[in-house]
């Protein structure tokens, strides 16, 4: 086991599946959920059991909570603020790109999911 | 060569010499974390040799007492700050100007304002102090760079050690900062045995070597960590 | 294998997931239908609608079901416009999404039985009436690819080395990247040869915030890859820092070779080949005697090392140049001896022309020709020893700086590029006063202080860059400031008040910005003790014409400033054109001579009170004639037998005109200072060939020296009138 722990937010079956397929590349731990409101649920608790998570890749458009509110929310957090937020997002979507950053995102990645993008991408911001 | 061309080429040699004064200066500015004197005190006592060829004695004097204030500094008999590199910028500018005189006339001698008083105060100020006994080293054959974290003069003998076991890294700045608390006017050795560093932690490090109302030495002996700075190109600045 | 694994599995979740999606669309969609008239009620159910479908495209991209992703990818369009309100549901419309749907249901069917993609179904009724709905942009369905472009990188084992300078957005760490991140991935492109980081700007701990980024660097990166590569690496942080790069190659390469870090010692050199360990080397070297001497006799290493060392040692030292002083005066003697060398060779070479013999005069003709390439080169290698490099003069600006910026409390890194540039030590000598005025000028009236700069969204720390480099056969000087850049209304308000221009005058922005370089532009009142505003500038741009050389301004609001400054190589060597008035021969340097026509009659024209002018492609040259303002009276005074040279002084276009041009020549610039002291409108002369003498003309001095007479003139010609 690596010392990653990721998490992937998303509303589609088929993106946490490749989320998964990321995690096991990288023997890195993953917790999933589908969308903000369950993403936020899931990581309070972990944190909570003192186990930080590495790296959150959300999508943007998801019910009950968007993927922007929920960035909101965990830099509102001091003990989440700090862990780097990957958006999902289209190859010509500037908007999103620029509200993530703006909002505090760490980079994004496009559509669609591969898991060796999303590998290379934890490899990218791990610390060690 | 004759006594004129003599001349010439000492300020020619001198005023090169002074160049690298300068930039050593604007370097010790820079990072006052672990000055070295060795290059500064070098180039005094060469100016100092020289100028004795050219029969320059209150020159040479005047030299001579700069290196002493070096000498000082170097056997840490005072403590570095940077009103010192202050001293030391206005010694070459001074320096500057009495060799322009110098090459319009050879008896020139430049009015002093302050500066020598500047350096009495410094060179007695040293008297206070008790000395450190170290070997007088042989100015011609330096003393090789000291090894990091090694260098214990009687005042550190004196210092808290402090240990950071959580790693140095944003996410634990918050807690760190408030779990290690530091008294001003005192000495410290901070052990460092986080396994990870990131740059948030570096500009902690730095910061607080920076500040003028502790005097902290930091020792890290993890791979990784010393990694880590070596690749930000921060080692200068922490150990 | 496992990718097959996945596929599978992706397939079955896939199936599940369409016909989910599928129904709650359509009771999304029935629900729309019943409630179309209740505009209210329908936006969260559109919301609704809309992030199924692009769930439902995403699915089948990642899929790679092409075909199937450009259909929805319509109906997700019309969606999208339909969410921001850019179309108003109708029945209509609404039908058409129902048409879609079914296509849709029957087409993932499909996928799912048969495995793979459906048929391409752009031209069906549905998607034409979907794409007609958008018919705004043309969007093509997005690629599975979709990364950023790569740049193509050269092929061959070439190393270039770039310096980078990286100034990262303060608040990068809190968005919970780190700058490691970055350097290592750097290091997958290259060897990062040197990190320099700057803590000024990290506050004492009382002040320390530690959400913020402080440091700034800079790396010496050796690769063969493109430098945009690299730059792609800090793509999502890049705008909001401030990442910059030089090619910095000069300073490393010698024609292709590493320059040797010579200074190694020996000890490092036998660490280096792995006879003995730094442990030993240091013990040894605490000790008085010879390190070799030390480590041999404790037996750490054999006496056979330590010689192969020892030469490897010499070896690199050779590669030193030794080096002598010299007195520049004897160079500058040399200088001169090789410019007579030139002209006697040139006068040879023209008497070799009159020679009957036709034998004898190829033959002379050949030796020439041998005796100019020696000159020739001669003169480079002559001139060379002249050619010192700019870090003499820039190195000085970090004192400078320093001191500046510590009085006028402002935060202020200096940055030095391309100090291994060579210039002429005469320029050397003479660009440092306005390079000074530049800097003194960059940090008192172009850099805010930190806290405006704060306010700006800007780095606090404020960046002066110095560089050099050499192109176009001349060498570039630039002083440049990310400070608060020149404020042009208020440029041309000045120039109005000072009566530089008329009001509503139409200027280019390369004029307004030289207004700032005009003698007059600013009053003495003005002054400041640290750069004397105005007196500072007009002076700048007198030393550089001095040097032959030019100065433009580039700059933006809130950006900054950049002066770049243009010198030729060489003071002494002219490449000159050759031209005629009447009998008497001039030169003029070619560089400053824009192009040459043999004007028509009717392109000059006279304006009254104002003089003549020349229409060159519309627009008007201020006519210059020569032979008046030289007085030459054997001169052709009409147009159309004369030759017209166009020049460009301080961003305004002249013609003169002249009777005939010779050619091109190199010739040496003579001073006629010693002589007569300074003659206006003339850089110095030169000896030619034929030997007689020829004046060098210096445009700039030439036009000074035109409106003077012509003001004369027109005031005699007043005097005169009057008096009649």
């Amino acid at each position: 086991m690596s010392n990653i722990f990721m998490v992937g937010v998303d509303d589609s079956k088929i993106n946490r599946l490749i989320y998964e397929e990321a995690a096991k590349l990288m023997a890195a731990e993953c917790l999933l959920a589908e969308d903000g409101q369950d993403a936020l649920n899931k990581i309070n608790d972990v944190v909570k059991a003192g186990h930080i998570p590495t790296i959150i890749f959300t999508d943007i458009h998801m019910p009950n909570m968007n993927g922007i509110e929920l960035i909101e929310k965990l830099k509102a957090n001091p003990k989440t603020k700090f862990i780097p937020i990957i958006v999902l997002t289209t190859e010509r979507d500037y908007e999103i790109k620029i509200q993530g950053k703006n909002f505090g995102a760490a980079g994004w990645i496009t559509k669609p999911l591969s898991p060796d993008e999303i590998a290379a991408v934890m490899k990218k911001f791990l610390k060690v | 060569m004759g006594e004129s061309d003599m001349m010439a080429f000492f300020l020619e040699d001198v005023l090169d010499m002074l160049q690298t004064w300068e930039s050593e200066c604007l370097a010790l500015e820079k990072d006052s974390s672990n000055p070295d004197f060795n290059e500064l005190f070098r180039i005094a006592h060469n100016i100092k040799g020289s100028s004795k060829m050219v029969d320059l004695g209150k020159f040479g004097e005047f030299i001579h007492r700069v290196e002493d204030v070096i000498d000082l500094l170097r056997k840490k008999q005072i403590n570095f700050n940077l009103t010192h590199v202050e001293l030391f910028l206005d010694v070459h500018s001074f320096v500057e100007s009495w060799l322009e005189g110098l090459s319009r006339d050879k008896n020139y001698l430049p009015v002093d304002e302050g500066l020598e008083q500047r350096i009495s105060t410094i060179k007695n100020s040293a008297s206070i102090k008790s000395p450190v006994s170290e070997q007088v080293n042989n100015p011609a054959n330096l003393p090789h760079p000291i090894e990091h974290g090694e260098n214990i003069t009687k005042e550190q003998e004196d210092a808290m050690e402090i240990f950071i076991k959580k790693n140095l890294t944003i996410a634990n700045m918050s807690e760190i900062i408030q779990e290690t608390k530091f008294e001003k006017g005192k000495t410290y050795v901070v052990v460092i045995e986080s396994e990870v560093l990131d740059t948030a932690g570096i500009q902690y490090l730095i910061s607080l070597k920076k500040s003028k109302d502790i005097q902290v030495n930091f020792k890290i002996t993890n791979r990784e960590s010393l990694d880590t700075l070596a690749r930000l190109g921060l080692e200068g600045m922490v150990l | 294998m496992a990718s097959n694994d996945l596929d599978t599995k992706l397939k079955k979740i896939f199936a599940e997931e369409c016909s989910d999606f599928l129904n709650s669309l359509e009771n999304q969609m029935r629900f729309l239908e019943d409630n179309i008239d209740d505009v209210n009620m329908l936006t969260p159910v559109i919301n609704e609608v809309f992030r199924i479908v692009h769930s439902l495209k995403a699915s089948a991209a990642t899929l790679s079901y092409d075909n199937m992703t450009e259909f929805v990818h319509a109906f997700e369009s019309v969606l999208t416009d339909t969410k921001d309100k850019k179309l108003n549901l109708n029945k209509e419309i609404l039908g058409t999404m129902f048409e879609a749907v079914n296509v849709m249901r029957d087409g993932f069917a499909d996928l799912i039985n048969n495995e793979k993609d459906v048929e391409p179904l752009s031209e069906s009724k549905a998607f034409k009436k979907l794409s007609s709905l958008v018919d705004k942009k043309v969007e093509t369905t997005p690629t599975a690819t979709s990364k950023p472009s790569k740049v193509v990188a050269p092929s061959g084992v070439v190393y270039r080395y770039y310096q980078f300078i990286i100034r990262f957005d303060t608040d990068l760490l809190t968005t919970g990247t780190d700058p490691l991140m970055f350097f290592r991935e750097i290091e997958e492109y290259g060897d990062i040869v040197s990190t320099t980081a700057s803590t000024q700007a990290i506050p004492e701990i009382d002040q320390f915030d530690f959400e913020k980024l402080y440091i700034s660097w800079e790396l010496i990166v050796k690769t063969q890859e493109m430098p945009e590569e690299i730059m792609n690496i800090f793509m999502f942080v890049k705008s909001k820092s401030d990442i910059r790069y030089e090619d910095v190659t000069g300073r490393y390469l010698n024609n292709g070779t590493e320059k040797i870090n010579v200074d190694k010692r020996l000890g490092d050199i036998l660490i280096e080949k792995g006879k003995v360990s730094e442990e030993d080397v240091k013990r040894a070297a605490s000790e008085q005697k010879k390190l070799g001497e030390i480590l041999v006799e404790k037996k750490k290493v054999s006496k056979k090392d330590v010689d192969e060392a020892l030469d490897a040692q010499k070896e690199a030292r050779k590669l030193i140049p030794t080096t002598v002083r010299v007195d520049i005066k004897k160079l500058d003697s040399l200088v001169n001896l090789v410019g007579e060398l030139v002209i006697t060779e040139s006068r040879l070479r023209t008497l070799s022309e009159e020679i009957a013999d036709k034998k004898l005069q190829r033959l002379m003709h050949s030796k020439c020709e041998e005796t100019s390439r020696i000159i020739n080169d001669l003169q480079e290698r002559i001139m060379s020893t002249r050619m010192v490099p700019a870090d003499v003069v820039f190195s000085q600006f970090h004192r400078l700086v320093r001191d500046l910026a510590g009085k006028m409390n402002k935060n202020i890194r200096l940055v030095l590029t391309g100090q291994e540039t060579e210039l002429d030590k005469n320029i050397i000598e003479k660009i440092n006063n306005p390079l000074t005025h530049l800097v003194r000028n960059a940090i008192d009236h172009g850099i805010e202080n930190e806290s405006e700069r704060k306010n700006n969204g800007k780095n606090p720390q404020a960046l002066i860059q110095l560089k050099a480099y050499q192109k176009e056969g001349a060498v570039f000087i630039e002083v440049a400031d990310d400070g608060k850049g020149l404020d042009r209304e208020r440029i041309i308000q000045k120039g109005v008040e000072r009566g530089l221009i008329q009001k509503d005058e139409l200027l280019t922005d390369d004029q307004i910005f030289a207004l700032i370089m005009a003698p007059g532009f600013s009053t003495a009142k003005e002054v400041t003790d640290v750069s004397g505003r105005g007196v500072g500038l007009d002076v700048v741009k007198k030393a550089i014409g001095e040097l032959h050389g030019q100065i433009n301004i580039k700059t933006d609001k809130d950006v900054g400033t950049t002066f770049i400054i243009r010198l030729p190589l060489t003071l002494a060597i002219i490449e000159g054109l050759l031209f005629t008035i009447g009998k008497q021969k001039f030169v003029i340097p070619l560089l400053s001579v824009d192009e040459t026509i043999r004007p028509k009659e009717n392109s000059i024209r006279t304006i009254e009170g104002k003089g003549e002018y020349m229409d060159v492609r519309g627009k008007p040259n201020t006519l210059i004639k020569l032979f008046e303002v030289f007085k030459i009276k054997d001169a052709s005074e009409k147009p159309e037998e004369s030759i017209v040279l166009n020049v460009t002084v301080d961003h305004k276009q002249y013609s003169f005109l002249v009777d005939d041009i010779i050619g091109k020549q190199q010739v040496v610039l003579k001073s006629l200072d010693d002589n007569y002291g300074n003659v206006e409108g003339f850089a110095g002369a030169t000896i030619l060939g034929d030997g007689s003498i020829a004046p060098i003309v210096e445009p700039g001095e030439l036009v000074k020296l035109y409106k003077k007479t012509t003001i004369l003139t027109r005031k005699k010609n007043i005097n005169t009138e009057a008096s009649h």
